[in-house]
Order: structure tokens, then C-alpha cells, then sequence
């Protein structure tokens, strides 16, 4: 995996990628753009590729661009008549009607306050548009998704909360090992932990903020630090 | 590099340029950013959230703040602030996010010479840093020429003191289009056009160095800190 | 003037007609272009990196979310997987269902043209017949771990 990390500019034009598109279909992620026939960066950072045909250009960016399809943690804001306005952190605050939740019908409002934490599904992102978000799957399920009670919010960069969702991420493993707890990442660079006391939930959120200054390789020595974190 | 007859230069090549990322943790991108001993704070933020007499449903506004090293902004500050702005507007791709703002804020920590320069160079860094989306990069340089009739690139304070004439060019990265010209004194067109294929050579150093430290900042991500074994060094990162 | 009025009006349903068009054919080779093209855009860097998604409980904090995750597990395994092993063979499954003398395909037609007596008869000899008929099988030890 670990390749020659091609660097490309903004206004680069990247062939690489369009050497593949001659062939097949590719997807252009967050970063690249497409001038005519062309390919083009639009953000400085290394080219990534996935398997089969999906490009795209890493980036430190701290400012979350809502994004169809991304789960976040919002904050409520206000409630304006139908919708609650929820802050995901983005240009804009996002919507969400209150019978995008499980069970909610006109009588049966869900209960939710200015201050409270939504983990939600953005299901409609456009630049012209405000954000929409929904607490609900397809099936009008809960699912995943809903309000988070209890536990501890905080802030991290755009990059942490996409490390942490890596797939086989060593972190959260090795924080598993350390004792039980319940966490939600949103894309948005927002973390929400609870554990079973307040003390370990400090000690989790710590260890996990720590890991923003760290090294992929320094993850599992931060992690085994927790024990250390929590008896402190 | 091409000598006129009527101007040498004295000094080839730029003052070193160094930079740090994200030194401020409440920006969306901020980097610090020296040419010699001339040093300069910037940060951006956007896409933020826009006040209604700015909005536009074109593509997002510019604002761009420039704050001198004491006291308030006064005229001189304004200028270089409307000039960077100009710069901005042109490199920024503003319809990826209409009904948007995005923010530059410029700090002079130091003064010490093509502070023009600097200021534009660390906004690029920034708007880098900060990830928001730019049709290309762009790369100032500040060249005089001096009593002797040389041309000097990139001076510091002390030659600027007897210049006969000051100009400030920046290219785009992508055609090396002029974006900005700035001029002052008596100079021929034959020297304004020397000047201009000097400082454009010159500017692929600064494209070469935004390339380096971006490349740098990047590697301490996952794959290339396993692979070079380097050990980082914490968030912001020196180079 | 009346003939005048109506010329204007059929010159500006043209006009508008014409416009209307030329923004049609805009949209449609717009669409046409897209089809052909081999781009897609996928703005989200979720499903461009496939991240998991962010919500999780470990060890037992949360049971019901912990619930949900085993069985989305499941279903992964399952789609990898989707030639399970069959638990009773066609033949098995066969023999057993006439064993028991299927209701609906056994014999129904024979049976309307059966005299009372031959009726009777079976009956009888049907009798002994039920208690030999399969029964519930135990599933083997190994059966355990298969997802239902």
C-alpha cells in the first residue's frame, strides 16, 4: 500500500487519474475537478487512490463541507417551526424536520432542546441549498442514529475523527482493551464518549485528543498510556 | 538568467523562506510564514457563514484583513490589503461555495522588506493549509533597482533605502500568468520587462517551496511516517 | 388593431418557445455529456476512504447498540459467504416430506375415486404408518454457529 505519495497543487492537472478514466469509470473525490476533459486539482495535498477507480486529495482542511451520505454530530440550535436548526460545524446550519425521527408523527414530536447532541445522517448537501439531516434509515428505522445522552462532547480536527473510522483503526481497539465504552465519531470532527464513570470518560477523551498530535505509529503506545491516564 | 545592458543584479535568488503550520488553533488554516527576517501571520477561515448585504449566489465573498505590526491600519495598509484581496479573488475557485465567506486575516509581525511579497506568499500558504479551493497557487516576488541601476530581488530594508524603483509581480502556478503588478519610481519599459522575467524564474522557487512543505506537512500521515520512520514532531511542524 | 395584437402574440409564444428550447437542449446535452463521461463527483470523503461508520459501543456499554453491530457483522459475514452449507440434503429433505405423506400432493386425485371400502382400508393400514413418520431431528453439534 504504502507508495510514492504523489504532492499535487491546486490547478495541477493530474493525469494519472485520467489515464485510468480512459478505461473505466472513475470517481473523483473531495479536492479534484474536472475542467472539460481534463482533471484538475483544486486542493494542495497527496493524491489518494482506493481500489478500483476512486481518486482523491488528502487534506489537514479543519472546516467541515457537508457531504451527502456523511454521518455527524450536531449541536441544536433552534427550533423554527417544523425543523430544528442543528450547527454540524459547516458554512451553514443544517435542518432537520422533526419527523425525520423514528416513530414521530405531527402529534408525537421527538423531545429535543436547544444544547442537545444529534448523531444524523446528512441527506441532502448543496452549496445553494442549506444542509438537511435525517435521524432515520430508509426503513424509517432508528438504526445508529438519534440523540446522544450523557457523555462527553468534543471538538477534534477533520483528520482525527477520519482516522479513527478507518476500517481495523488501531486505536479504538486498543482503547477497548482498557475498558468498556460507547463512542460517536462524526465526520464533522466531533467526538462524543461515554464510559461508565465520569473519570474514565475524561481519561478516554484525553487519550483520544492525544492521539491528534500523534503519529499513525505512535497510536498503540498512546493507548496503552490510558491506564495510566485514568489511575492519574 | 538574462543580463540587460543597462542592469546586473547584484543578488540572484531569494532571502530564505521558512514557515510553520496551523500556529493558531481557532483558524481553519493559518501558517507563519518569513522571508528573511520579514515575517508575517496568516490565517483563513471559510467557508464561513456570510452576512446578508455580502452574500452572493454566484460564489462565495472575500474578505481579507490586514493588520500592521502596532496602531491601526492606515492608508499604506489598505492598499496592500485591496491588492491581496485582487490576488485572492482571482486564484479562489468562489463558485464551489456560494452563499459562503472565506476569510483571510493578515498579521505583520515583521517588517524588514518586501513585506508585499510575503504578505501574498503567506496568504497562499494559508488558503494551502486551510484546504479551501483554488484554481491555481500563487507566488509574489519584490525586486528593485537600486542606485547603481542593478536589480536586486527580494531586498531587505536596508537596500530599499536609495531604490530608484520598486515592483512587486505575482504569477499564477498553473500558465504563470501576471496576476499583480505593482510599480514605483522612474524606470525604461526594457527594465520592466528584465525585471519581469527575473522575478517570474524566481517564483518557481517559492512554487517549490510550497510543494516541499506541504509535502513535509503530509508526511506525517499514516503511510510515508511508517515508511521514512520519522519521527514527528507534534502538530505544528517546522520547516 | 385585433390581427395585430394576435401576431404579437404568436410572435412572442414563438420567441418563448424558442427559448424555452434552446434551454432544453442545454439541459439534455448537459445530460447526454454527463452519461458518456467516465467521471462521477463524490464529494464525501466518507465513502471515497469508506469509513466505517462512527457509532459504537464496546464491551457491553451499550447493549442494544452492540446488538445492532453483531448483527450488521452478521450480515457482512453472510454476504461474503453466500453458499452456506445446507443443513438437511434435497434427498433428505425429499424422503422426509413423503414420509410424512405430504397432504396437499399425496394421493388426492386416487383419493375421490377410492371406494368406502378401500378407504377404510388405508386408514387402517395408514394408521401404524404416522407413528413411524419422521420426527423432529436434532441438529447436530456442529450446526451450532450457523446464523439463522
Amino acid at each position: 500500500m504504502a507508495t510514492k505519495v504523489t504532492i499535487v497543487m491546486p490547478g495541477e492537472r493530474v493525469t494519472a487519474v485520467e489515464d485510468v478514466a480512459k478505461g473505466k469509470r472513475v470517481i473523483l473525490g473531495p479536492g479534484l475537478r474536472r475542467v472539460d476533459d481534463k482533471v484538475v486539482a483544486s486542493k494542495a495535498g497527496p493524491l489518494r487512490h482506493k481500489e478500483p477507480n476512486t481518486f482523491w486529495v488528502d487534506s489537514y482542511q479543519r472546516r467541515y463541507v457537508p457531504a451527502r451520505g456523511d454521518l455527524v454530530i450536531g449541536i441544536i440550535r433552534a427550533r423554527a417551526g417544523d425543523l430544528y436548526r442543528v450547527d454540524i460545524g459547516a458554512a451553514d446550519t443544517a435542518s432537520i424536520s422533526y419527523l425525520a425521527f423514528e416513530a414521530a408523527t405531527k402529534k408525537n414530536r421527538p423531545d429535543l432542546n436547544p444544547g442537545d447532541l444529534l448523531y444524523a445522517r446528512v441527506l441532502n448537501a448543496n452549496a445553494d441549498i442549506e444542509p438537511e439531516l435525517v435521524c432515520v434509515n430508509s426503513n424509517g428505522k432508528r438504526g445508529k442514529l438519534g440523540m446522544l445522552q450523557d457523555g462527553f462532547f468534543f471538538k477534534c480536527s477533520l483528520n482525527l475523527g477520519r482516522l479513527l473510522l478507518r476500517e481495523n483503526c488501531p486505536a479504538l481497539t486498543a482503547l477497548t482493551d482498557e475498558l468498556p465504552f460507547e463512542i460517536a465519531v462524526g465526520v464533522n470532527g466531533r467526538i462524543w464518549v461515554k464510559a461508565h464513570s465520569m473519570r474514565e470518560t475524561v481519561g478516554l477523551s484525553n487519550a483520544i485528543m492525544a492521539l491528534e498530535q500523534a503519529g499513525y505509529t505512535e497510536i498503540d503506545q498512546i493507548c496503552s498510556n490510558l491506564g495510566d491516564v485514568l489511575q492519574a | 538568467m538574462n543580463n540587460s545592458e543597462n542592469g546586473k543584479h547584484s543578488k540572484e535568488g531569494l532571502r530564505e523562506m521558512r514557515c510553520k503550520f496551523n500556529p493558531l488553533s481557532r483558524s481553519d488554516g493559518s501558517v507563519m510564514f518569513s522571508q528573511g527576517a520579514t515575517v508575517v501571520i496568516a490565517a483563513v477561515l471559510g467557508p464561513i457563514e456570510v452576512k446578508t448585504q455580502n452574500l452572493s449566489i454566484e460564489g462565495s465573498y472575500m474578505e481579507c484583513n490586514y493588520r500592521p505590526k502596532a496602531g491601526l491600519p492606515q492608508v499604506k495598509e489598505r492598499i496592500r490589503e485591496a491588492a491581496i484581496k485582487d490576488v485572492l479573488e482571482l486564484a479562489v475557485l468562489s463558485e464551489a461555495y456560494p452563499r459562503a465567506k472565506m476569510s483571510l486575516q493578515l498579521q505583520e509581525l515583521e517588517d524588514r522588506g518586501s513585506i508585499d511579497a510575503c504578505a501574498l506568499n503567506a496568504a497562499c500558504l494559508a488558503m494551502l493549509i486551510g484546504g479551501l479551493p483554488l484554481k491555481y497557487s500563487f507566488a509574489a516576488v519584490h525586486c528593485i533597482i537600486n542606485e547603481e541601476g542593478e536589480f536586486v530581488v527580494d531586498p531587505e530594508l536596508s537596500e530599499t533605502k536609495h531604490q530608484r524603483a520598486s515592483f512587486t509581480f505575482a504569477f499564477d502556478s498553473v500558465d504563470g500568468n501576471l496576476l499583480l503588478v505593482q510599480t514605483k519610481g522612474a524606470f525604461k519599459v526594457a527594465q520592466f520587462n528584465d525585471i519581469e522575467c527575473i522575478c517570474r524564474s524566481v517564483s518557481a522557487e517559492i512554487f517549490s517551496f510550497y510543494r516541499t512543505t506541504i509535502a513535509k506537512y503530509h508526511s506525517r500521515s499514516a503511510e510515508q511516517s511508517a515508511a521514512t520512520k520519522e519521527q514527528s514532531s507534534g502538530l505544528p511542524m517546522e520547516t | 388593431m385585433k390581427f395585430m395584437q394576435r401576431t404579437k402574440a404568436k410572435v412572442a409564444k414563438e420567441a418563448d418557445d424558442e427559448q424555452s428550447r434552446a434551454l432544453y437542449s442545454n439541459e439534455l446535452s448537459g445530460m447526454v455529456l454527463n452519461g458518456n463521461s467516465n467521471y462521477i463527483i463524490e464529494p464525501s470523503y466518507s465513502i471515497c476512504e469508506g469509513l466505517i461508520e462512527g457509532r459504537l459501543s464496546f464491551r457491553g456499554m451499550n447493549p442494544e447498540l452492540e446488538r445492532l453491530l453483531e448483527l450488521e457483522q452478521a450480515e457482512k459475514a453472510g454476504n461474503a459467504r453466500p453458499e452456506q452449507p445446507k443443513e438437511v440434503t434435497d434427498k433428505e429433505m425429499a424422503e422426509s416430506y413423503y414420509a410424512n405423506n405430504a397432504p396437499t400432493v399425496s394421493r388426492t386425485m386416487s383419493k375421490k375415486f377410492s371406494t368406502k371400502n378401500e378407504f377404510n382400508k388405508r386408514k387402517s393400514s395408514e394408521g401404524p404408518k404416522w407413528k413411524k413418520k419422521a420426527q423432529f431431528k436434532k441438529p447436530r453439534q456442529d450446526d451450532d454457529n450457523v446464523q439463522v
